[in-house]
């Protein structure tokens, strides 16, 4: 295998780098946190269309560019070193879910996703309960912290059906769906609550097939959670570096006293190792998908270490202005804390890991 | 001029404090019970009415002289009206913060300021800040730029200020300004005691990150001071400093270790249990304890007169570990709730949670007080 | 006691623990300890249990320490103690600190249903082996012994753990400044890159929070003296451990690697420290069972220090 991207993926983080750059600056993103949408329009639809960022893990049959977890994840890096205000995440997982489900998905939803034109939110953390009625299935249930739900145009939601679990598919505008914006410590994303009242609904997968094609997709949301992480960690990284070049105190630059200094070798360290260990979650789930549970979740607890430490270390390094509103270190610390938490805490990933190894032995 | 005498409790803290436990608990004061306020202003103007009332019932006259409008006793007195208002359930906000930290050093170096302003702010009818920091000088307070130079019978301050807590709201400002060279680092400093509303005062609140704007930003653009408004001598500003730290560093780190034993009990009420939570509130329960045990000998100290001085750093390090050991629990135990937080309460536990981030910050980063325990606790060689 | 008092007294200990090994009640006699106790308790067993630190004494005052306080439930003559460690079915097993004469009584703690009684046993009835202590210079052994059919109903157990806490924390707190004392000696003599390396922030800033950790547990300590309440003492023997267990990392990193040989004394420190720790409750589980109590605890949790 390889242990470095090669030079194609280096220009594939150069351009995307170079996008957001222009589109993604603190500004930009304080504008997005404002806007009502929660991202900018024009934007979105560049990133779409010209990067074809949505859709680049998407088969080019489904009108993607075919590429795969690493490329995604290398996108998803710069995504977090912008703090880009996009449904870019959504439009990853939601692809991923209904391709996994194959003919089961409407035709042309995923092509509609690649291209920007449909998002598709996951309510898959909790579960709904499911009843089949003379007019088709019909869903129950409310769903926390769900991901783009403002704007989506249809949601994936685990439901049970007599005990069974199965997926399916929901119109978002359908009679029997409401959705709450939640308020949550970052403000770059959008969350709802989503709440299901006899919502009409399609099958996408049943029993077993639904059990295992929702581990897989919280499995990806992982690796690509963890490389956000991994691109917040590198930025904080490199603005602590910085500030420590520039900020004089005591006649000298603070980067000279060994204090600061060293705190900033031990993030260097941590986020050498996230950084590899999320390289080898996407490298395997592109390659050896049987083993993406434990690299998965290695990789986001590495990552959540890595950001943890950076985003911390960042604002004491900073000192005052590190820790007021008109500083981006604040943004960036509270993006981390959601990645964080999105598909279980670090604590949770150690426990699963640690079953995994017993199931293993 | 009349004699004026030491209240009944000046001498008599267990008295003080079963007799203020029970003020605390009668029904006048419910109206403040469990309050926090999103807005920071809103929550000191809330709050003052609480000092009011403690206040003119006498309690909140002890720690000060009677020179000062008060009643005698000393900063033990302090520590017992941290200890019943959190038992209480009642607020310790930023006045209660700002006068442990500013009453005594006016009292010592300024009689006849503290005489003409201090009951005031005692009496929660104002506040003042404190300009130390400026952009430039943060850790290195020594190389401050703020400019004081005398005029006729006037100081004509120019520069500028940065973190003054509470300073948009507050009616004064106890400035650390330099009336030598540039090079004179601390032996060319004075402090001075400025009204906010004297022409060429400009000052504006800074949002934290946490979204409260506690701290703000000054400006003095030949701002014309009394010489009279000095606070100690002329040149003496850093011996007055540092006298003052030492209430910021240790007598503040008894408030602080109050508070958080409430938040500390507040947080095991709505976390499930564990061994991450066992080991989490173990240890943030026995670094509490641990700094109130290191606190407490200090602020008997500073009661009876002595000078604690560079062994303050230990307090202010302790408290910043405790700080964090406190919401960090939180942040790892609350889990979801802290990230996703639509519900006041949790909204609470975010604020404070960047409040702890800058516990290692403020009044002297945790790497200047490593620093100071280093050059004079351990004497070790410099660099 | 004075400051002059206390050092004279001090170097009196200091001379009579040097190379101590067993029981050393006469010599303490012989000094007027009773009187020095009577006097102030606090101060005569932080300095007794500082000079055994300071000395490496290999002597039985903890033993009869909980002895005394139980003095009047147990046998006049018991002379040792067993430790509470893990317990196994009609056995009561422990450690003991030095081992018995047939004749000697030894004091075991027996916990049934939550209630704690003492077997009192002749030495010849336990089993023991050698234990390879962690520390290589005490020669401990894990004992078992069938439980008596009598048991000693106590009221006094729990503060003679609180006083061999307190006399713990004493020695492990002791233990710290030697071993914080080492550091600060060789990082000011040893010289890198052109200066003393304690002169580089990396190592003062250990050390600074080396120091800041023996404080807290020194405050504790005098928090637990002050009132005699069990709880304080288990806050001041969970950091007294925390601390030595920081300091000697600390310590073990600014020597290098002379600090970890033989030949220098850090060692010394650490490893007597280590064994110490592990008496009546290592630090980590006494920061589980706090953990518990605050879980646990409705309402207002003890805030044991008052001014």
């Amino acid at each position: 295998m390889q242990f470095r991207y090669d030079p194609v993926h280096e220009e594939l983080a150069l351009v995307v780098r170079r996008f957001l750059d222009e589109t993604s600056t603190d500004a930009e993103v304080r504008d997005a946190m404002g806007s009502a949408l929660g991202w900018d329009a024009a934007t979105v639809k560049r990133l779409a269309g010209e990067l074809g960022a949505f859709g680049l893990a998407v088969p080019a049959e489904h009108g993607g560019a075919g590429s795969g977890v690493t490329e995604l994840g290398i996108v998803l890096r710069e995504a977090g070193r912008a703090l880009l205000c996009a449904p870019l995440l959504s439009a990853a997982l939601g692809s991923a879910l209904l391709l996994d489900v194959g003919t089961a998905a409407p035709e042309g939803l995923v092509a509609r996703i690649a291209a920007g034109d449909a998002i598709v939110a996951l309510a898959t953390r909790a579960t709904s309960s499911a009843r089949q009625t003379e007019q088709g299935w019909r869903l129950a249930g409310s769903h926390e912290w769900v991901l783009d739900g403002h704007v989506a145009d249809s949601f994936v939601v685990s439901a049970t059906t007599e005990q069974r679990p199965a997926l399916f598919l929901v119109d978002a505008n359908d009679a029997g769906v409401s959705r709450e914006p939640i308020e949550t410590v970052d403000g770059t994303r959008r969350f709802v609550s989503v709440r299901l009242d006899d919502a009409a609904a399609t099958v996408l997968a049943d029993a077993g097939d639904a059990k295992a094609a929702v581990a897989r997709s919280h499995d990806l949301a992982l690796i690509l959670l963890a490389a956000e992480q991994v691109g917040i960690a590198e930025r904080c990284l490199a603005m602590a570096t910085d500030y420590a070049k520039t900020r004089e105190q005591f006649g000298r630059p603070i980067g000279q006293f060994q204090a600061v200094k060293h705190k900033l070798a031990s993030v260097v360290l941590e986020v050498e190792a996230a950084s590899a260990a999320v390289m080898y979650a996407a490298w395997i789930a592109d390659h050896d998908t049987e083993n993406v549970a434990e690299v998965a979740r290695i990789a986001a607890y590495q990552a959540n270490e890595a950001s943890t430490l950076a985003t911390s270390e960042n604002i004491q390094i900073h000192g005052g202005i590190g820790a007021t509103w008109e500083h981006p270190a604040h943004l960036y610390l509270r993006r981390a804390t959601i990645n964080r938490q999105l598909f279980g805490d670090p604590q949770a990933h150690l426990e699963r890991l640690a079953k995994l190894i017993e199931e293993r032995v | 001029m009349a004699a004026v005498r030491n209240g009944p409790y000046a001498d008599d803290l267990p008295a003080y404090r079963d007799a203020l436990h029970r003020f605390l608990g009668a029904s006048e004061l419910d109206a403040w019970r469990g309050c926090y306020i999103d807005d920071v202003a809103e929550e000191m103007q809330f709050v003052s009415g609480m000092v009011r009332t403690i206040y003119d019932a006498d309690f909140g006259k002890y720690g000060f002289p009677v020179e000062a409008g008060g009643l005698g006793g000393d900063v033990r007195h302090w520590a017992v009206m941290y200890d019943e208002l959190v038992v209480a359930g009642l607020p310790l906000t930023g006045q209660h913060s700002l006068l442990t930290t500013l009453a005594q050093p006016i009292a010592r170096y300024a009689p006849h300021i503290a005489a003409t302003y201090l009951a005031a702010f005692a009496r929660g009818d104002e506040w003042w800040g404190q300009g130390f920091s400026e952009p430039e000088a943060g850790s290195d307070l020594a190389s401050l730029r703020c400019r004081a130079v005398l005029d006729g019978d006037d100081y004509v301050v120019s520069g500028q200020k940065l973190w003054t807590s509470h300073g948009a709201t507050a009616t004064h400002t106890v400035l650390l300004c330099r009336t030598g060279t540039t090079e004179s680092r601390h032996k060319g400093l004075s402090m001075l005691f400025l009204d906010n509303d004297m022409p060429g005062v400009e000052i504006r609140p800074i949002y934290l990150a946490s979204g409260r704007a506690e701290l703000a930003e000054c400006f003095f653009d030949e701002v014309r001071v009394p010489a009279d408004r000095l606070i100690g001598e002329a040149g003496q500003g850093w011996a007055v400093a540092m006298y003052l730290l030492q209430f910021e560093r240790a007598v503040y780190a008894w408030q602080r270790a109050a508070v958080l034993l409430e938040r500390l009990e507040a947080l095991t009420r709505v976390v499930p249990s564990g061994d991450l939570a066992r080991r989490q509130l173990g240890t943030a329960y026995l670094d509490l304890i641990g700094l109130r045990a290191r606190s407490v000998e200090t602020v008997r100290r500073l009661a009876a007169g002595e000078t604690v001085g560079p062994e303050a750093s230990a307090d202010k390090l302790l408290l910043g570990a405790a700080e964090q050991s406190v919401y960090e629990a939180a942040r790892c135990l609350l889990g979801e709730q802290f990230a996703f937080s639509s519900d006041p309460a949790m909204r609470r536990w975010g604020q404070e949670w960047w409040f702890s981030r800058t516990t290692t910050i403020y009044g002297g980063a945790a790497e200047v007080q490593r620093g100071i325990i280093a050059d004079r606790v351990l004497n070790l060689p410099k660099g | 006691m004075n400051a002059e008092e206390i050092a004279l007294l001090s170097a009196s200990l200091d001379d009579l623990l040097d190379g101590a090994v067993g029981d050393v009640s006469e010599a303490l006699a012989e000094l007027g300890w009773d009187e020095v106790v009577a006097d102030d308790e606090a101060v005569a067993t932080r300095l007794l249990f500082t000079a055994h630190a300071r000395s490496r004494a290999r002597t039985t005052i903890l033993d009869r320490l909980v002895l005394e306080t139980l003095h009047g439930e147990v046998p006049a003559l018991a002379s040792a103690v067993l430790w509470p460690s893990a317990r196994a079915g009609g056995e009561i097993r422990g450690i003991l600190t030095h081992l018995p004469a047939d004749d000697d009584i030894v004091v075991a703690p027996v916990v049934r249903e939550s209630t704690t009684s003492l077997a009192a046993v002749r030495g010849a009835e336990l089993s023991g082996v050698p234990l390879h202590t962690f520390d290589a210079s005490l020669h401990w052994f894990e004992a078992t012994v069938a439980a008596p059919a009598e048991l000693i109903e106590t009221t006094r157990w729990d503060s003679a753990v609180a006083g061999a806490r307190r006399a713990l924390a004493s020695e492990l707190i002791a233990l710290s400044h030697e071993v914080l004392r080492l550091a600060v000696e060789h990082t000011s003599t040893r010289t890198q890159f052109g200066a003393p390396i304690a002169a580089f922030q990396a190592v003062r800033h250990r050390l600074a929070d080396a120091r800041v950790a023996i404080t807290a547990a020194e405050g504790l300590l005098d928090v637990a003296f002050g009132g005699r309440d069990p709880l304080a003492a288990q806050f001041a023997k969970a950091q007294a451990g925390r601390a030595h267990q920081l300091v000697s990392k600390h310590a073990i990193q600014v020597c290098g690697a002379i600090g970890a040989t033989l030949e220098h004394p850090l060692h010394l420190y650490i490893d007597r420290g280590i064994v110490l720790d592990s008496l009546l409750g290592r630090w980590e589980d006494m920061v589980g069972e706090l953990g518990d109590l605050v879980l646990t605890r409705s309402g207002v949790l003890p805030r044991l220090v008052e001014v």
